[in-house]
């Protein structure tokens, strides 16, 4: 997927850092509904009722919500299958 | 597997605005993304690959719709929707929402939608159609997932 031409330092950095987990983010938007969202993370990440829930009132209230974490590779899987879904979703880098 | 029964009340008339109205929002949206996407890397061959399968999973999606206003059961206030079909019902319906969002309704604020403040007096007469449609795509929508959520004995949502 990625053709990368680095020095070495720069090959170990981008490995460490694709190492590091990486958060997968939902976004707050003002058109899917609530139980849509709660739908939708029970499918994608088979979290139980409650959890969705959890998860889906953090985006309400908050704007965000971080919904899985781990390496990139699966991160960014994740991250298209929700905006296949037309959620607003990003990847973001981990905190140091 | 089980098939979904909607079932909708319209006045008169109705059902055929909708349907018209839908199938010209749909073939603006044609060939299109409902928002803007957001792939997670900038390199040039991801961005197009990522921007491409999303496309061609909102146009399968997008057809999964458009045969619910062509079933013939839809002018008479009901849909049957196949539970394998359902998931794209619902995809359909929320990037047909947010891509009226951005046009008809883009002149308010996140806020104002989320409080449903939004109403037909406050649009212009060439978006009420825009607008109906948002709501019913919304109804649409939480009519699946609650058949859903009944098939799996979750019941209320």
């Amino acid at each position: 997927m990625h053709d990368h031409q680095e020095t070495p330092s720069a090959s170990t950095e981008s490995q460490t850092s694709t190492a590091l987990p990486w958060n997968v983010v939902v976004l707050n938007d003002p058109v899917n509904l609530m139980s849509y969202v709660v739908l939708v993370f029970r499918k994608v990440f088979g979290f139980d009722d409650a959890k969705a829930r959890k998860h889906m009132l953090e985006v309400h209230e908050q704007g965000r919500s971080v919904v899985w974490t781990g390496e990139r590779e699966q991160a960014e899987g994740y991250v298209h299958t929700l905006q296949q879904w037309q959620l607003q979703a990003i990847l973001e880098r981990p905190t140091d | 597997m089980a098939d979904l029964k909607l079932n909708f009340s319209f006045f008169p008339g109705v059902a055929q605005t909708l349907e018209k109205a839908m199938t010209r929002l749909l073939e603006e949206l044609e060939g299109r993304l409902p928002r803007s996407p957001a792939p997670p890397d900038d390199d040039p061959d991801f961005v197009a690959w990522w921007e491409s399968s999303l496309r061609e999973r909102f146009a399968a999606d997008a057809e999964v719709l458009r045969a619910v206003f062509e079933d013939s059961d839809f002018g008479e206030g009901s849909c049957t929707v196949s539970v394998e079909k359902a998931d794209s019902l619902m995809r359909a319906c929320s990037g047909l929402r947010l891509a009226i969002r951005q046009t008809a309704l883009g002149q308010f604020s996140d806020e104002a939608l989320e409080a449903g403040a939004v109403t037909p007096t406050a649009v212009r007469a060439e978006h009420h159609e825009a607008l109906f449609c948002f709501w019913f795509l919304g109804l649409l929508q939480e009519a699946v997932i609650q058949a859903l959520n009944n098939l799996e004995g979750l019941g209320e949502a």
